[in-house]
This record gives structure tokens, sequence and C-alpha cells, in this order.
């Protein structure tokens, strides 16, 4: 099991651009990796380990959380002996704005309903596309969510809160 | 034999009488419609007509249910087709092939394989009903906690299978998905582990959840990440139809899925999701070209719809031949039963004949008109595709908050779907494969819920594992696969096909 | 000399008596529109059957809907704590049960409420039946050889329950105590895979009601009810004392309606008599019996003493066993 020679393989397998990522991708992987690993270690500390016959509820959760540092750690060698750097583009509008969408669809839908919340998210989420064009926002976002207030609302009879209380 | 015959017959009596037959059509049809709805799957359809039932004779609500269940497992694979968006569990492994055809401009073809795959496995599985529960009862009755614990471990092992590329990113994935399947209170002991104090988590974090983040909203993410032209574009549809080299494809897989979803379908607590994983780690690893799984590979749609659907049929053997409800889906069924005043036993089979065996026949029914419903509704879906796609993603967006609202009507929930869905595009442009998390996370908790079960009744012995023969069987099989893993030769070919 | 809880209950009455006369007049003009029956377990399970019966009784009776939202997790506490901090205007219901008021809130120290302060008990619904269940390979015919056999051989049975901290697992330790056996608990994910695991003899006893129908079938003995009377399904089977272990204490299970801290009297009252008359309803009773239960109708008082004799009965066990969620 090298992971020199894994990489080798793939770079002269695989076409120009991934074999270019490829480095850059196993490194931020593992980093990321080896982060969350950490963390739980961290946060998981206290749990009590506990033995073979009464295995405790930090048993799995150390072995787990460790085997993730590990894997992250290979994979970020692994990478540093790859040959490729180019770190992967990220458009970060969109991943914000349908993030938002989502998120402000959670914080309203118990307060101010289903119609309130579906006009939000979607007004945010369609302002995520690359062309958005604007005069037709309202009505997508009108019709959306009065589509889903009749449907969810009243003809499936879905309890969830539909108007602002 | 010819008592199963007579017993058959009384059931296909009860069932095509009018009403029944009435009630049957309206359960699959309603199933199909919402199960189309993402994140809205089987339990929250069930759950929200459950009171309905409470005005219809026991054996029509019953076939009811029983129709929007696996009608909703039916829709909940069309929108894993259509959009990624898998409804259920079983559905995340629709998602892979499945989309990856209608990319190609195949839904059509993808869909119709997904509806023919099932009914035949629908078909099969209600006379195995008939014919083999007792027997398969009792094999599931075999499996205690060690067996499962060996399943769940061969289960993870297969897992780096789904892999495209670098089988190491796939076990990191798997290492994830465990990790996040611990979150929520410790079965054994009732301890919080990373809730952060939040009651939602005690639970667990809904497979739901994790799924719709990981592949609907993250898919919406990267399409919008393309360039203007790149934003959910497709090739234009072809056929609705399957080819003569789609059906040779696509029939031993649909074979295959089904015996392995029958079989799954019938261990209690979670079988039924295995089957389709279980059938997609398969073809691919039987496959002369496992290159083409993952871009649109037919097989991965019909062997994992056709396990998805025999797993959902089978999952009713441990209640009618036992009367223990094996998952949620039939403890709501079992509820159904308790608000008309039946209680599910084994002799429910003496006790209420026409209920029994009417709802096993009407199975049959129900798979044939979800035919007939999904069939000329493909048509239909495959043209909604049409529609531009800065219309469509606010629509599936918004459809995605409302589906897992509903779940649970859990606002902080939906907010985790949003985390969820970050992770999806991070990981995805990092090349790390999605399925192998998905499956560690479902396996994760039940692993580690056998395990220490399986030490706590051997009073810590581990030879627990190898001293029960089908536990040992299970475990030779992991070390196998293993085995094949870690062989050079195997993996330079698997490397070289999987990049080329 | 004036205790502290005396003193807030005389506050109490002082406060009831002050607002009394507009709420005798709200509580008549109830309902005026639909109310909710927030049942905080997953749909489908008994909790969720016997709050759709008392729904539809209630809605015949009153005129309006009366709507089931299940609310589902963290062992019934999130759909508890719902209620709790609704408005105390009779329009916001709890389907409560022995797990949710009398166990959660001595081996939970995390919850977001007070147990004894944030509801009113309206009505007892239903008690459940439970009953101590062999696997048949056990070799025990009655109770007394088999609490003779766990005595003998200390740490070689084990029994099911359907999670930490359920109805099961304390009615397991009740049985320790009271036989002084030492049966180790395992814990499962729910009822379902807990009777699978006693039905195939993975497991060898759980106490409950989940596999009465199972037993009756023979895939289960069932040695004795746990509660004070014997069931009326299944007359030949002996209460615990009646069967030699007198000592055995737990409390039986209950579901019953509650509301939130601090409903007026006449309200509680109204629907006290409607839930009622609602679960006295013959067919309710007969659908009630298919699941081992039987319809209880109580006082709203005599509900409020039950749960608080209940939750010492299983606060002093959750003491004695050191049973917590929280280590």
């Amino acid at each position: 099991m090298s992971p020199l020679n894994d990489s080798d393989v793939r770079a002269a397998a695989a076409p120009p651009e991934t074999a270019q990522a490829s480095g850059a991708n196993d490194i931020l992987l593992g980093l990321l990796f080896a982060a969350i690993g950490a963390a739980a270690l961290f946060i998981g500390r206290d749990y009590v380990f506990g033995s073979s016959l009464r295995m405790g509820p930090g048993f799995l959760p150390r072995i787990v959380a460790g085997g993730l540092v590990l894997l992250g750690i290979v994979l970020m060698i692994r990478g540093m002996f790859a040959r490729g750097w180019a770190p992967p583009a990220m458009v970060w509008r969109p991943i914000v704005l349908i993030s938002l969408a989502v998120i402000v669809f959670s914080a309203t839908i118990d307060r101010l309903g289903l119609f309130v919340a579906s006009l939000l998210t979607v007004s945010i989420g369609a302002c995520a596309g690359q062309e958005v064009r604007w005069k037709e926002l309202p009505f997508v976002a009108l019709g959306l969510a009065a589509f889903c207030t009749i449907l969810f609302g009243y003809l499936l009879k879905i309890s969830m809160p539909v108007w602002p209380r | 034999m010819s008592e199963i015959v007579q017993s058959l017959a009384l059931g296909f009596g009860v069932a095509a009488s009018l009403s029944n037959l009435w009630y049957c059509f309206l359960g699959a049809l309603i199933g199909t419609l919402i199960g189309v709805l993402p994140g809205i799957g089987p339990i929250a359809t069930m759950a929200m007509l459950l009171p309905l039932t409470y005005y219809l004779q026991p054996t029509e609500a019953l076939i009811m249910l029983a129709g929007i269940y696996y009608g909703a497992q039916y829709g909940g694979s069309t929108t894993a087709v259509l959009m990624r968006l898998p409804g259920e569990s079983s559905s995340v492994v629709t998602c892979l092939d499945g989309y990856a055809m209608a990319r190609k401009g195949r839904a059509g073809t993808a869909l119709a394989t997904a509806a023919l795959a099932s009914f035949f496995a629908g078909t099969v599985v209600t006379l195995l009903i008939a014919i083999a529960s007792p027997a398969l009862t009792e094999l599931a009755q075999k499996f205690g906690p060690a067996e499962y614990f060996s399943l769940m471990a061969l289960g993870l092992v297969a897992a780096v299978v789904f892999a495209q590329g670098s089988p190491l990113r796939a076990v990191g994935a798997i290492f994830l998905g465990l990790l996040l399947g611990l979150i929520g209170a410790d079965v054994n002991t009732g301890f919080d582990r990373f809730t952060f104090d939040r009651p939602e988590l005690r639970d667990g974090i809904g497979v739901v959840v994790v799924s719709m983040g990981l592949f609907g909203i993250a898919e919406i993410m990267l399409n919008l990440s393309g360039g203007p032209e790149g934003q959910g574009e497709r090739t234009k549809l072809s056929r609705l139809w399957l080819t003569k080299e789609d059906f040779r494809a696509a029939w031993p897989a649909t074979l295959r899925g089904t015996g392995l979803g029958a079989l799954l379908g019938v261990l209690p607590g979670g079988g039924a999701m295995l089957g389709s994983f279980a059938s997609y780690a398969i073809e691919k690893r039987i496959s002369d070209t496992p290159e083409r799984f993952g871009e649109g590979a037919i097989e991965g749609v019909a062997g994992p719809e056709a396990a998805n659907n025999a797993g959902a049929q089978s999952s009713f053997i441990p209640m009618l031949a036992l009367g223990i409800p094996g998952n949620s889906v039939m403890a709501m069924m079992a509820g159904a039963m308790l608000i008309h005043g039946i209680a599910p036993s084994p002799n429910l089979a003496s006790t209420q004949p026409q209920l029994f065996w009417g709802l096993i026949a009407s199975m049959w029914f129900g798979n044939f008109m979800l035919l007939v419903i999904n069939l000329p509704l493909i048509g239909l879906w495959v043209k909604l595709l049409a529609a531009p796609y800065r219309m469509l993603f606010p629509a599936i967006l918004l459809f995605c908050c409302i589906g897992i609202y509903t779940v649970n009507n859990s606002a902080f929930e939906v907010g985790l779907v949003a985390l969820f869905g970050l992770l999806g595009v991070v990981l995805a442009k990092l090349e790390c494969p999605l399925a192998p998390l998905v499956l560690a996370f479902i396996l994760g908790p039940m692993m580690e819920e056998n395990l220490r079960r399986a030490m706590l009744l051997s009073r810590g012995d581990p030879s627990i594992f190898l001293s029960r023969p089908i536990s040992l069987g299970l475990l030779i099989a992991c070390a196998l696969v293993v085995a094949l893993l870690l062989m050079p030769n195997f993996r330079r070919a698997r490397e070289a096909a999987t990049e080329a | 000399m004036i205790t502290p809880s005396r003193r807030s209950a005389l506050g109490l009455i002082a406060a009831a008596s002050l607002a009394a006369l507009p709420q005798v007049a709200m509580a008549q003009a109830y309902p005026t529109k639909p109310v909710k029956i927030i049942v905080p377990f997953a749909a489908g399970g008994r909790a969720d059957a016997l709050a759709r019966m008392l729904a539809q009784g209630l809605q015949e009776q009153m005129g309006q809907p009366f709507v089931v939202e299940n609310r589902g997790g963290a062992s019934g506490s999130l759909g508890s704590d719902l209620v709790a901090k609704a408005p105390p205007d009779g329009y916001t219901l709890l389907l409560a049960s022995t797990g949710t008021q009398a166990i959660l809130p001595k081996i939970s120290a995390k919850l977001p409420y007070d147990a004894d302060r944030d509801f009113t008990p309206i009505a007892l619904m239903v008690e459940s039946y439970s009953f101590i269940g062999v696997h048949p390979g056990v070799k025990a015919s009655n109770l007394k050889e088999f609490v003779d056999l766990a005595r003998a051989k200390p740490g070689e049975f084990n029994y099911a329950s359907s999670g930490v901290g359920t109805y099961n697992h304390f009615a397991g330790e009740f049985f320790n105590i009271a036989a002084g056996s030492k049966i180790t608990h395992i814990a499962y994910r729910g009822s379902g895979p807990s009777v699978n695991d006693l039905v195939a003899g993975h497991v060898q006893m759980m106490i409950g009601g989940e596999f009465v129908e199972v037993a009756q079938a023979g895939k289960v003995r069932i040695l004795a009810t746990t509660n004070p009377q014997r069931w009326p399904g299944l007359p030949d089977i002996p209460t615990m004392k009646e069967a030699g272990l007198a000592e055995f204490s737990a409390p039986p299970l209950w579901f019953g309606l509650l509301g939130p801290g601090g409903m007026p009297r006449e309200l509680v009252e109204k629907l006290n008599q409607a839930a009622n008359k609602a679960m006295s309803d013959p067919k309710t009773v007969e659908r009630v019996k298919a699941a081992a239960s039987i319809v209880r109708t109580e006082s709203a008082d005599a509900f409020a003493g039950l749960i608080k004799a209940e939750q010492k009965a299983f606060g002093d066990v959750a003491r004695q066993t050191n049973m917590k969620f929280e280590e």
C-alpha cells in the first residue's frame, strides 16, 4: 500500500485536468477529514470508553474519529507527493445563496408560516442563478408560494403553520 | 400447496372487489404523486392519511396504506432519476446511475426500467410472501446481534466498491459517515453524543436529511456553479422506452436485485434499505465494464430498483407471519390495525384470513396499477425536465424544504439540510464519493448497537462472532472482499478501469 | 408556620378565584376553534392510535375539529415541551404516558420543562397491561420457578427493553429488585426488534404488553401480569402477587390527556368529562382491548394523584439502580 505509487498510476492514467487537481484535492480532503476527526475527539474527550464487556458510549466515537484523523493525514501525505496543485474552483455565490435560502425557510416557517417562508426562500434562492431575470422573479416567487400553500396547506392538509401568527 | 392456491384464490377474491380495487388504486396513485414531492416519503404520507383510514373497513384501510407505501417508494425513485433528489434512503442508489442516465437524455429509459424492475420484483415477492413466509421468518429469526454485526461489517467493506477512483477517499467517506451516524443518544446507555445540547439531535440525524442535503441541495449548488450554458443542461431526450440491449442488460440485474432485496427485506430493523445498496455493489462488482457505473449504467438502475421494491414488500413478512413490525412503516401498518381493534399477531392468517390474504393479493394489484399509472406519466415527467432550469431549481429547492419539514415538523432539520448541502458540494469538489458515506451513516449505528449488544450477551467474549455459523460465514465473506481490494492486480485493473 | 409549598398553593388558589369569572364563561364557550392534540411519539404507535380514537370522540361531542399532531423525538420530550410552553387555553393538549410524565423527569436532567408545574392532568384514558414473558425454551413453567432459576444462575439471563429508560427497562429493574435476581438489561431500538429477539430466544425475558398476541401463538410464555388485577383478556394469567412475588411494585403503564400548566378548573372538568365519555364508547372500549389495555375513567384529581405516586416509585428505582441518561 504505497500512496506514492497509487497516485502515480492515477496521474499516468487520468486525463490532465483531474491529474492536476488531484494533489490539491487530496491535501484539502485530508485536511477536512483530519479537522473533523480532531474536533470529534475533542468534543468526545469525556465519553466513557468502557471495556470489551461493557463498551462505553465513547468506544466507537474514539475509534472512528481517530481513524478519520489518521486517514486525513495519509491523504495529505499522498497529496504532497502527487503532481497537481490546482485547488478546485469554487463558485461561492450559488453555494452561499442556496444555503441562505434554506436557512431562511428554517428560521421563518414556525413563526411566519408556509406562505411567507416560501416567498422568502424562492426569492433568495432564485438570485443564486447566474442570469437572474428580475422581472420574472416576483411572479415565480408568488406563483410557487401560492401553489405550495394551496397544495400543502389546503389540499393535503399537512399540519404545518400556513399563515403568520 | 393446494392450501396456498386456495388461500391465494380467497385473497384475490377479496382484493378484486370493487371497493378494495378502488382503495388499492387510490393508495398507489396518492403514493406515487406524493412520493414524487421530494422529502415526503412513505412514512409522512401514511401518517398524513392514517386518520382517513379510520372511516374505512380495516381491509380497505390496510390495502390503501400498503399501496401508499410502495407507491411512495416508486415516486421517490422518480425524483432520484429526474433531479437527483432521493425521496428516501433506498433511492440514494438510484441517484447514482438514474440521474446520470437522465443527464444523458435517457431519463425516460431510466424511469421505464425502474417501473418494470419494480413490477417484476413486486410480482415475485407477492408469491414469495404467500409461499415462503414461514421459512423466511425462520431464517430471519436466526439473525441475532452477532449475525447483524457481521452483516453490517460486510456491508461497510462492500461500500468501498461504490468508490469511483481512489479507494482511500472512499474509506475516508465511510469513516465520516460512521461518525455522523454516532450523533445522538447512545441506544445502550442513553448517553448523549455530539448532540451539542440540542434535544432534536438526541434521536440522531435523519437519513433523509443527510441524503437530501448531500445529493439534492448540493446538486442545485453544483449546477448553478457551472457556466450559464451548463446550468442543469441535459442532452435532449431521445426515447422513453428500452432498447433490446437495455433489456438484455437490465434483465439479469433485475433478477438478482429481486432475490437480494427479498432476502434482506425480511430482516427486521432496516434490512429493506440495504437491498438497493447491496444490489448496486454486486452489479458493479460482477460487471465486465464497472467503469460505466456512475455514468448511467442501466444495471445500476434495474438491480437496485428491483431490490428496493422487493425489500419493501418482503418487509411485510415479519409483520404478517409473526405480528412483529420490523420497521417504522410496518409499525404504522400495525397502528392502523390497532385503530380498527385488530392486533397484529402470528395468528392473523387464521383469525382474519380475508384481511391477511386480501392484503397480500392486493400487493400484486397495487404493483400492476403502479405500472399502469407510471408508464404514461414518464412522458410527463420527462417533459418537466424541458422547463428552463432557472424556473425549475427554485421549485426543487422549495419542495426540498417543505418535504424535510413535514417529516418531523422540525424547522431545525431544515437548517441541517443546508449544512449537508454545503458538505456535499465541498466533498464533490474534492472528488470524495458520497454513496459510501450515506451507506456508512445508515449502517454505523446498527453496527455499533449490535456489536455492543452481542458483547453484552456473550458477557464480553468476542468469539461469539466466530462460533455462530452465519456470523462466521459473513465475516469470511468480509475477509474475501478485503483481500480482493488489497490484491495489487485487482486494484490496478480496477483503477485503470475507473480512471480511464 | 407557612411552608414555601403551602404559600405557593395558597397563592395559586387566590389567583384561581380572582380569575374565575371570565374563565367560567370561557370554558362554557370552549371550543370555538380547532384543538390540537400533540402526540409526542411517531405516528403509528399505541399513543397515536389512542389519540386518534379520542380526537374522534371529542370532535363528535364538541363540534370542533380535534387535530392529532405527531411530534416525536427525544423520548417524547420534544412534543411535551411544545405543550408545556403553550397557553393554557385548552387548544393545545398532550397525549402523555407514564414514560413522559413519571419516568423521563426522573432520569433526564436536561428536560426543558418542569414535569409538574408545566402540565395540568386532565383525564386518565387507558391502563395498559404488562406481562412477564419468557422465551419458551426457558425451563420455568411459572413465575416461582423462573424466580428460583434466575436467583440460582445470576448473570445467565437477559431481558429486553425497547430502549434505555423505557417502561420495559424500568419494569425489568423492578423485577430484579423484587426477586433479588441479576438479569442483564439489553436495550433495543423500539419494541419491534426487542420482541423479535425474545421470540427468537436471543434474550430470555421481557416485561411489557407488546408480545401478548405473539404469546397466544405459543412463541412466548407469559408467566404473570404485572398489573394489580388480572387482565380480562387472559383470565388464567395470575398477578405477580398471586404468583408469589408480592414485592414487585412497578405501577402500571398508562396513557392520558394533559394540558399546559395552570389550566382553569372549569375547562379541565369539561374536558375530563368529554374525554371520559369519548373513551367509554363501546366501540372504543373494544378497540382499546385489542392492545392489551382497558379504558379508565377517573377524575382529573385522581389522575394527578396517580402521576405523583408514580413519579415517586420510578424515582426510587432510578436512584437505586443509578439509571439516568446523562452519565
